[in-house]
């Protein structure tokens, strides 16, 4: 199968770049980045970069100004269920489209899938 | 300590759009307690009075003193039914819409065609036959709002699960990642259905509806003792992020409604 399987590639550790990536953030932003908080933030920046196919995602992006829509928001919350074992809604992600405010949701509401 | 912020609620749909939000006011910066009810997971309830009672009891409004209900667009007839459930003060709970209109079916079959056209441009597939519309007439939404909500899910699952499989997903993988998109929108689309049952209740409070200067509906709201209506020269998308209607809204609900009853007029 080759299709776009949400799970075909391990979150990336903080500061790795995403092998899947084909656009810069840089390409899309004229906003400055800004690293990852906690690890937290860092792994599900990093399923976000995947899955919208970036190089990385700063704290402060929206995920809407990067590209997102509701099919990503789905494949980005369903990675993140599989390989992080949060809980993660795709509306929350709607909800909090900034990174940060999203991880925050995900680490308040999200309790481990796996228990 | 105890928090003495006057209590606000806020019923506007989260998502992507082009209009200005409620939060874009930033009531909160004026003092206000600004409480958003509505967020994931939301209520499968299909009719208005039902959803409002979920939103309360998620919330833990019961004992709440609330100052006033906001709300956005079709939204309104929920933040009304909401408004009676949490009214038990002496003066009853304010009721502030923006750009307010009841829901009619037309509304959500134009709701569901939306769905399917965005559904159709992230899945890269053509858009369907609108194969639908039958569903929609008043009497299948009023009579049998459930049945509605069913086939919409069944028929936005298979679109979404036809497209992912064709574009290589194996079928399960499909299947999954349909169902959930498909969630999405119905979370919206039950909304709707849940504001078209409403039963516009007289909870003794007035309406100030705020309306941008994009047509819209200017009628009295049914149910309110009297609607105060405040036209604005704003464009619809800046209603909310407009600094007057901002402080036009914080007058009101600081019981100085001169400046809204003013600049308004009465319907």
């Amino acid at each position: 199968m080759s299709g776009p399987r949400d799970d075909a590639t391990p979150p990336p550790e903080p500061g790795v770049a995403v092998t899947e990536a084909c656009v810069r953030r840089e390409d899309l932003l004229d906003t400055e980045y800004e690293p990852p908080d906690s690890e937290l933030e860092a792994r599900i920046a990093g399923v976000e970069a995947a899955v919208l196919g970036i190089d990385r995602v700063s704290r402060t992006d929206s995920f809407f100004e990067l590209g997102g829509t509701s099919l990503h928001a789905v494949r980005i919350c369903a990675r993140i269920e599989r390989t992080l074992g949060y809980r993660a809604l795709p509306m929350w992600l709607i909800e909090c489209d900034v990174l940060q405010a999203f991880a925050a949701r995900i680490a308040s509401e999200g309790m481990g899938v796996d228990g | 300590m105890t928090d003495t912020r006057p209590v606000l609620l806020v019923l506007d749909y989260p998502g992507r759009r082009e209009e200005a939000r409620i939060a874009d006011l930033r009531l909160q910066e004026r003092g206000y307690d600004v409480r958003h009810l509505l967020v994931a997971p939301f209520s499968r309830e299909l009719d208005a009075p039902s959803y409002a009672r979920d939103l309360v009891r998620r919330h833990r409004l019961a004992e709440a003193s609330v100052a006033a209900v906001l709300s956005y667009c079709m939204s309104a007839a929920i933040a009304q039914e909401v408004a009676a459930l949490v009214n038990r003060d002496q003066e009853p709970v304010r009721v502030v819409l923006f750009d307010a209109e009841p829901v009619t079916p037309a509304a959500v079959a134009g709701q569901y065609a939306e769905a399917l056209r965005q559904m159709a441009e992230q899945l890269d597939v053509g858009q369907p036959q609108p194969w639908s519309g039958q569903i929609f007439d008043e009497d299948a939404l009023t009579r049998r709002p459930d049945e509605v909500i069913r086939r919409m899910r069944q028929e936005l699952v298979g679109f979404a699960t036809s497209a992912l499989t064709a574009g290589s997903y194996d079928e399960d993988e499909a299947a999954g990642t349909a169902s959930a998109l498909a969630e999405l929108y119905l979370d919206w689309l039950v909304h709707l259905v849940a504001a078209y049952h409403a039963t516009w209740p007289a909870w003794g409070g007035s309406v100030v509806h705020v309306l941008s200067r994009s047509p819209g509906f200017t009628g009295p709201w049914p149910g309110a003792r009297e609607t105060h209506l405040v036209r604005t020269a704003a464009p619809r998308a800046d209603l909310l992020s407009t600094a007057e209607v901002a402080a036009m809204v914080d007058a009101h609900l600081r019981q100085v409604p001169t400046s809204v009853t003013r600049s308004g007029e009465r319907a």
